[in-house]
């Protein structure tokens, strides 16, 4: 009797840390170890706060250092950046990619963005990643993923995270342990299977409270689609191809974009949508969840035809079980959660557009 | 007396069931164009829906739940909203409730759409009632066919979240999002069964 009370006690003080699922979204791409060579550009922010940046690219660097791979950090690309005006804080176009490939040498282009940085209690960190192809522009690898200071609490508030620095390591390593494995970057599902129709995201539309809601969502919605195969475009050339009619479009885009995005890029699929409610936990207590909300829609690129539409609302509630075990903290995490889902959506939808064709 | 304590437990057996029926919702209101053949509308657009309430970004959230439910349907293939805005911008319109029979006319030839869908949120407000907060929608929405550009239908219909079991015991209510939803499915299901 006293042996089963002990093991149930061990159980709730540990139980969240044991049961938590990894929430990265990743996929892999080949490549051989001796042929690394990553320039790391300047990661946007869509946290608002500076610290969350410097944050984020120190310990990627630092992750990077560890595992051996080479890689140039932001620091030392800004001057190259400023010198020939580059654009490339969390994406990169054509004219970019190319004067870096010639300066630097890079194989790949690691991009991405901080999507959530809180330093009161309850502490969350999340950010999203991608590897980029320096030949074809094309993201090989993709993550996004995040932790908060709850996600280890057991019983009694043990095992709380304090430190803002110490849950920001926990999603990177998370993120970035998934990214790279065993001295490579994993094999791309998209390489391995057959190749699925190469998709483009248009930036999200944000009509939550949040700042740059939508740009954060679309990057891990991005995560999510390399996750399921998808051949994805970067966003910072889809950007240059719409500028060119000097379009800049959030939420929806028009047929004569489309037509270019199907011309010129090969695009088959576009994906885009607006953020409703991106509001991550507040006060520190573990009843305080995060609560998000999004619509998104697929397009096929070549008739504009709207093929699925979709809105899903949750919050970290969603899949708790007894003593909020299965509970979700982190927003970031909460997000990728709904838009996976969406992203089962598109295979279905996509296959049942490739049986009538 | 038997027969007395008789009703007496059949008024008692009723008294759930007609609690329920008394915190049922508001009807809608309905205009089916009785002459016009409705196969004939296979395209259509969904012009961005004005808001006549304070609640900010309601007739933009209320015109996404719309094409959705209206994709969800199957019954139409509904235009990008992307092309919708392309089109306003270049005809210069700026309000989608008022357009002239030349201007509806035009944009079924721009957008290769038989129906417009214009509508407005006539209400989103949410209000505390006792220990429950209440959110009512009301949505009035029309389809105008391009050729004539005649009404061929309309609906006004509401939704909100009272509940028999939430006012009772206090059990999680719909969110607002989830109000506006069930007024949009009420209001496309008068059109589409």
């Amino acid at each position: 009797m006293k042996r089963s009370l002990f093991f149930l006690v061990v159980l709730f003080v540990l139980g969240p840390s044991w049961g938590r699922a990894q929430s990265a979204a990743v996929v892999e791409t080949s490549s051989s170890a001796d042929s690394i060579s990553v320039v790391m550009l300047p990661l946007a922010n869509h946290t608002g706060r500076i610290k969350a940046v410097e944050m984020a690219e120190r310990l990627i660097c630092a992750f990077l250092d560890s595992v051996g791979v080479d890689c140039i950090d932001p620091q030392a690309i800004r001057p190259v950046l400023r010198e020939h005006r580059i654009r490339a804080v969390g994406r990169i176009d054509r004219r970019g990619a190319s004067i870096l490939r010639q300066t630097t040498g890079a194989r790949w282009f690691l991009i991405g963005s901080v999507d959530a940085f809180r330093e009161a209690q309850p502490l969350e960190f999340g950010f999203s990643v991608r590897l980029v192809d320096a030949r074809d522009l094309l993201v090989d690898a993709a993550a996004s993923g995040g932790s908060s200071g709850h996600d280890l609490e057991g019983l009694f508030g043990t095992g709380r995270r304090r430190d803002i620095a110490m849950v920001a390591r926990r999603a990177v390593d998370e993120v970035l342990t998934e990214l790279w494995e065993g001295g490579r970057w994993k094999t791309s599902p998209a390489v391995a299977a057959p190749p699925r129709a190469r998709c483009c995201i248009i930036p999200f539309d944000g009509s939550s409270r949040s700042w740059r809601d939508g740009d954060a969502v679309s990057g891990m919605m991005l995560s999510a689609l390399l996750k399921a195969g998808y051949p994805c475009l970067e966003p910072g050339v889809v950007r240059e191809t719409l500028l060119r009619r000097s379009k800049v479009f959030k939420g929806e885009i028009d047929l004569p974009s489309l037509e270019i995005l199907t011309r010129e890029d090969s695009i088959a699929y576009v994906i885009t949508g607006t953020v409703e409610v991106y509001d991550g936990a507040r006060g520190d207590s573990p009843a305080s969840i995060p609560h998000v909300s999004v619509y998104a829609r697929l397009l096929d690129a070549p008739t504009g035809r709207i093929l699925d539409s979709w809105y899903d609302e949750r919050t970290g509630r969603k899949g708790q079980t007894l003593f909020q075990r299965g509970r979700t903290y982190s927003l970031v995490d909460l997000m990728m959660d709904s838009l996976q889902r969406f992203v089962e959506r598109i295979e279905k939808a996509s296959a049942d557009g490739e049986k009538h064709s | 007396m038997r027969r007395n304590t008789g009703v007496k437990w059949s008024l008692l057996a009723w008294m759930p069931v007609l609690l329920l029926v008394g915190c049922g919702g508001v009807g809608s209101t309905v205009f089916i164009h009785p002459d016009y053949d409705f196969g004939y509308v296979e395209r259509v657009a969904v012009i961005p829906f004005e808001n006549l309430t304070s609640d900010r970004g309601a007739g933009a959230q209320i015109s996404r739940y719309f094409l959705s439910e209206l994709l969800a349907t199957k019954a139409f293939e509904v235009v990008e909203p992307g092309e919708v805005h392309r089109v306003m911008q270049e005809m210069k319109l700026v309000r989608g409730m008022e357009l002239t029979k030349e201007q509806i006319v035009q944009m079924g030839e721009e957008l290769k759409a038989q129906g417009l869908f214009l509508g407005s949120v006539a209400a989103s407000a949410s209000s505390r009632n006792g220990g429950t907060t209440v959110t009512t929608v009301t949505l009035v929405t029309r389809l105008v066919e391009t050729q004539a550009g005649t009404t061929i239908w309309s609906a006004t219909t509401s939704a909100d979240n009272r509940g028999f079991w939430s006012s009772l015991f206090g059990t999680p209510q719909a969110s607002p999002a989830e109000v506006a939803q069930k007024c949009v499915k009420k209001s496309v299901s008068t059109l589409v069964k």
